[in-house]
């Protein structure tokens, strides 16, 4: 029975396995690596997951959704219909999605897989995912940090002895690993990050840009045009990786405005953004304890490093040499199927090893809400570490232990984990020596022995359901297994029909008749005709939606409209 | 040494002997099948890493610094002890220290037993950072055909002047967080403007307005701890430029006597309201300052882009209020006057008895 590897992205997701002595991707049905983490939900229960979600997002705001992985772990919902949905549940679904191109790639039932989470994630942000995993249909033992990931396959691929930084800045998070790699093993060292810190600040910073410009307010705009302006904001934002001047021109219910960057001009703007990225930088390489001398390179991975401001960024402030991963969007799931391979324990990678670390300190509270850490950050796991407490007060029978993971000296800023209560013989304080074990290992169960007086009391910490009773996760699963997948058969023309869909509301008001007519016509012969004629109106459409794109951007870019594009077929 | 039977080699520290044996030996125990193993060979190869750093450092001698950040080396047996200071300890003590809990029987609570941290392995935080960090941001940048100019990014260290004195207005003309004590200590210590309030220039600059403003607004427990913050950033303890003055004494001192705006609670039921419709949080504890920073961003924000709107509730805020002080001060100084005749009162009398029981035992003149 395979493990896969996936990569859970912000605005993309994959998944990899270890096959015929090596790590592949796993296509989905469109052929390709990347699925975009997008989720529609119709009014029947229909969830479409991907590449025609993505097109479905101008169209229909409402039950559309993308970049849920930020509010992973909170009580965030969105509501499709009649229903709110939390993040974790989105997640399952694209995570469903993933498992039945896995089980159609090998041929076999897949149940079990390594998934990456950003190596900042918080306990919250963990067990989501993994229930996130348990509402799909896989088990997710373990969790693999995402520069980790990265550093895996960089080192076996490249086997040198090397102390490396990486770099990973992805749609909505900040990860930044120091990694020193040598032979078999694979080390991590220091890690540090942001998880509101990513592409997409970029891009909001770019759309409201625009808006002030333009005159307009961003919160005053209706859903639709908020979308239409981020999404010439993001078109913009790949072009700046190109080019360095890009103007468009954003058709909006109010009327035609015109963007214009230049990549000088982001840096200006985004000031603030730029500064947040060093600071993860810096505090990994204090909590190490390394010299700039000591780091071999630095390896920029995830999509938004691609952008040429961030890659300047962090070569003026490294001096080291700098690499850009050569595939950013694919190096983290590559990695989390070489890891998944190595728990498998098959192939030539049972001699690897990752050691990874402990992100965030552990510990509990103590009087004046002061928090004592037991196991401090970026320690290796797996660790295991020892307190010694006593009473504060004169026959005490009873004592509470809160656990807290985070980094604040105050107990009550950082994450409750868990509460323990336990009862010791009433003895006048400070007598009482009460002995507290932290045992945090590799899959992220944090197991706690308490000894008092000689007695023992054990607690495993593990997939806290914050709040969410038995009934209530089943209820959930339950929910979510009615929701069908759209069959994969069908997706190539559905794909179709929702491209012409977001290229009706695209286009200037003169031309909509033409898609309109043609949509319709594709929609008839789908209905009516035989296989082969299926096949026939799918090219013929295809090839007329690929014009009218080009069309569209030609436009928005020369705000001209090029009729020659538009040749409409009348032989019916 | 142990460590380095443990990693089949002689003591070196040579790096890259090490890795290579912990590398060899690893092979044999991987923490997939054999955990506890594994853990004992990464030890060893920590204390291995330690030794050949401070070898490499020191010249063999004594003084292990830290690698890794880590606390005290464990051989991953759960025996192993890590404990707070001895300070803290007797401190905790000290307090009345329960974790407020709702039962009535007994309160609970916990404190770090008062002994010293135990192995030789910590220095202290001072140290440890010179020790092995470098300047981070040396280094230039990368020819490249596209070379962009990032001292904007950088500039927006200096723009934050601009910024101080624009936010200093907001808190000054704001009636109800001027004399909110938690309110300037989080503004004076967001780290944009620590290099500024280390300039003796600027701090007095800051005084010199303060000190510009009515003394009939201000409290004088707010003075008090602003005089304090300023001489927390003075380098030089005989200067007296901008808390010792008379200009500032005398500021203060008609600050008590007009006996302006009352404490009241850190944060005001409205400031709460206004974080629970922004924030949506059901957590604030009032008077803590993780609050108070919330609340001066957002207000910070709001200020920026409302400025007429606040101006006007300010405005008629203070018109209010201006009668108020003027009372006070008022009653202050009748209240004065009287304590000063008590005061007098009595040797007056004493000497008009005197001189009463002189005169009728005919000493003094007729």
């Amino acid at each position: 029975m395979a493990i896969i590897g996936i990569d859970l992205g912000t605005t993309n997701s994959l998944a990899s396995v270890w096959k015929d002595g090596k790590v592949q991707l796993i296509p989905n049905s469109f052929g390709e690596y990347l699925t975009p983490s997008v989720v529609s939900i119709e009014e029947d229960g229909q969830v479409f997951v991907g590449k025609i979600a993505q097109e479905m997002l101008l169209g229909r705001p409402r039950q559309t959704f993308r970049e849920f992985k930020r509010n992973m772990g909170t009580d965030i919902t969105c509501q499709a219909w009649k229903h709110r949905y939390r993040a974790e549940e989105l997640s399952a679904l694209v995570l469903r999605r993933l498992k039945e191109d896995a089980e159609r790639f090998l041929g076999e039932p897949v149940t079990e897989a390594v998934v990456s989470v950003p190596a900042y994630f918080n306990d919250d942000k963990r067990c989501a995912t993994k229930r996130a995993g348990v509402l799909a249909g896989l088990t997710v033992e373990r969790m693999v940090n995402e520069p980790s990931a990265v550093a895996l396959k960089h080192h076996v691929l490249e086997k040198d002895m090397e102390r490396f930084l990486v770099f990973d800045l992805g749609g909505g998070t900040l990860d930044v690993s120091l990694v020193d790699a040598f032979e078999n093993i694979v080390e991590i060292q220091a890690v540090a990050g942001d998880n509101y810190l990513g592409g997409k600040d970029f891009t909001q910073v770019i759309a409201e840009d625009f808006c002030r410009e333009n005159g307009l307010s961003m919160a005053a705009l209706t859903p639709g045009d908020q979308a239409l302006a981020l999404r010439a904001a993001e078109q913009v934002k790949l072009g700046l990786s190109e080019k360095n001047f890009v103007s468009r021109r954003v058709l909006l219910e109010k009327g035609e405005y015109s963007l214009e960057m230049t990549n000088q001009r982001l840096i200006r703007l985004s000031g603030g953004l730029l500064q947040r990225m060093a600071k993860p930088i810096r505090r990994v390489m204090d909590d190490s304890g390394t010299s700039w001398e000591e780091i071999d390179r630095v390896i920029l991975v995830g999509g938004s490093s691609r952008m040429p401001v961030v890659a300047q960024y962090i070569k003026s402030i490294c001096g080291t040499e700098v690499t850009v991963d050569d595939s950013p969007d694919e190096s983290i799931a590559i990695g989390a199927g070489m890891a998944a391979a190595i728990k498998m324990r098959t192939g030539e990678l049972q001699d690897v090893i990752l050691s990874d670390i402990c992100p965030f300190s552990l510990g509990i509270q103590v009087t004046g809400d002061r928090f004592s850490p037991i196991i401090e950050r970026n320690e290796t796991l797996p660790c295991s570490r020892t307190g010694f407490y006593t009473t504060v007060n004169d026959y005490q029978d009873k004592i509470h232990f809160y656990i807290y993971q985070g980094e604040s000296l105050s107990a009550s800023e950082n994450l409750l984990l868990e509460t323990i209560r336990i009862e010791v013989l009433p003895r006048p304080a400070g007598e009482v020596r009460v002995a507290v074990t932290f045992m945090y290992d590799i899959n992220g169960i944090l197991d706690v022995k308490i000894s008092a007086d000689g007695e023992n009391w054990h607690r495993v910490i593990t997939n806290r359901n914050m709040g969410l009773t038995q009934e209530e996760l089943e209820d959930r699963l339950h929910t979510l297994r009615e929701m069908t997948l759209h069959p994969m058969e069908q997706e190539r023309n559905r794909l179709l029909v929702e491209t012409a869909g977001r290229l009706y509301r695209e286009c200037p008001v003169r031309y909509r008749g033409v898609i309109e007519r043609q949509l319709s016509r594709f929609e008839r012969e789908l209905k009516h005709g035989n296989d082969r004629e299926i096949r026939e109106a799918y090219v013929r459409f295809s090839l007329f939606l690929s014009l009218a794109e080009q069309a569209v951007n030609n436009r928005e870019e020369t705000g001209r409209f090029d009729e020659s594009f538009w040749v409409e077929d009348d032989t019916e | 040494m142990n460590e380095f039977n443990v990693l089949g080699i002689a003591p070196t520290d040579d790096m890259i002997l090490i890795k290579k044996a912990f590398a060899a030996k690893a092979r044999e125990c991987h923490p997939e099948e054999h955990p506890g193993e594994f853990k004992r060979l990464q030890a060893a190869y920590r204390a291995a890493c330690r030794y050949a750093k401070a070898a490499g450092e020191a010249g063999g001698a004594g003084i292990f610094l830290e690698i890794g950040g880590s606390l005290a080396e464990t051989d991953g047996t759960p025996g192993a002890t890590i404990s707070s200071d001895g300070q803290t300890g007797t401190e905790e003590g000290d307090s009345s220290g329960a974790v407020p809990d709702g039962e009535e029987e007994d309160s609970s609570g916990a404190v770090p037993d008062g002994e010293k941290r135990a192995l030789s392995g910590t220095v202290p935080d001072g140290e440890k950072a010179q020790a092995g960090s470098v300047a981070v941001f040396a280094g230039e940048r990368a020819p490249s055909s596209w070379d962009f100019d990032f001292s904007d990014v950088e500039k927006r260290q200096t723009d934050s002047r601009e910024e101080f004195w624009e936010r200093f207005e907001y808190l000054l003309w704001n009636p109800c967080l001027r004399n909110n004590k938690e309110a300037w200590r989080a503004f004076c210590r967001r780290p944009e403007y620590q290099g500024l309030l280390e300039e003796d220039s600027f701090r007095g600059e800051l005084a010199g307005r303060i000190l510009g403003d009515s003394y009939l607004y201000w409290n004088v427990n707010t003075l008090d701890s602003l005089a304090k913050m300023l001489k927390r950033y003075q380098k030089n303890k005989f200067a007296l430029y901008e808390t010792g003055t008379s200009a500032w004494s005398s500021f203060r001192r008609k600050a008590y006597l007009a006996g302006a705006a009352p404490k009241g609670p850190l944060l005001t039921s409205g400031q709460q309201k206004l974080l629970f419709e922004v924030e949506g949080t059901e957590t604030l504890v009032r008077g803590q300052r993780v609050d108070m920073e919330r609340y001066l961003y957002l207000y910070f924000a709001f200020a920026g882009e409302n400025r007429q709107e606040l101006e006007r509730l300010h405005q008629s805020a203070a018109g209010r209020m201006r009668w108020i002080p003027c009372l006070r001060l008022l009653f202050r100084a009748g209240r004065m006057l009287l304590w000063l005749c008590a005061y007098l009162a009595l040797p007056a009398l004493l000497f008009m008895l005197g001189c009463f029981l002189l005169h009728e035992a005919g000493y003094l003149g007729s």
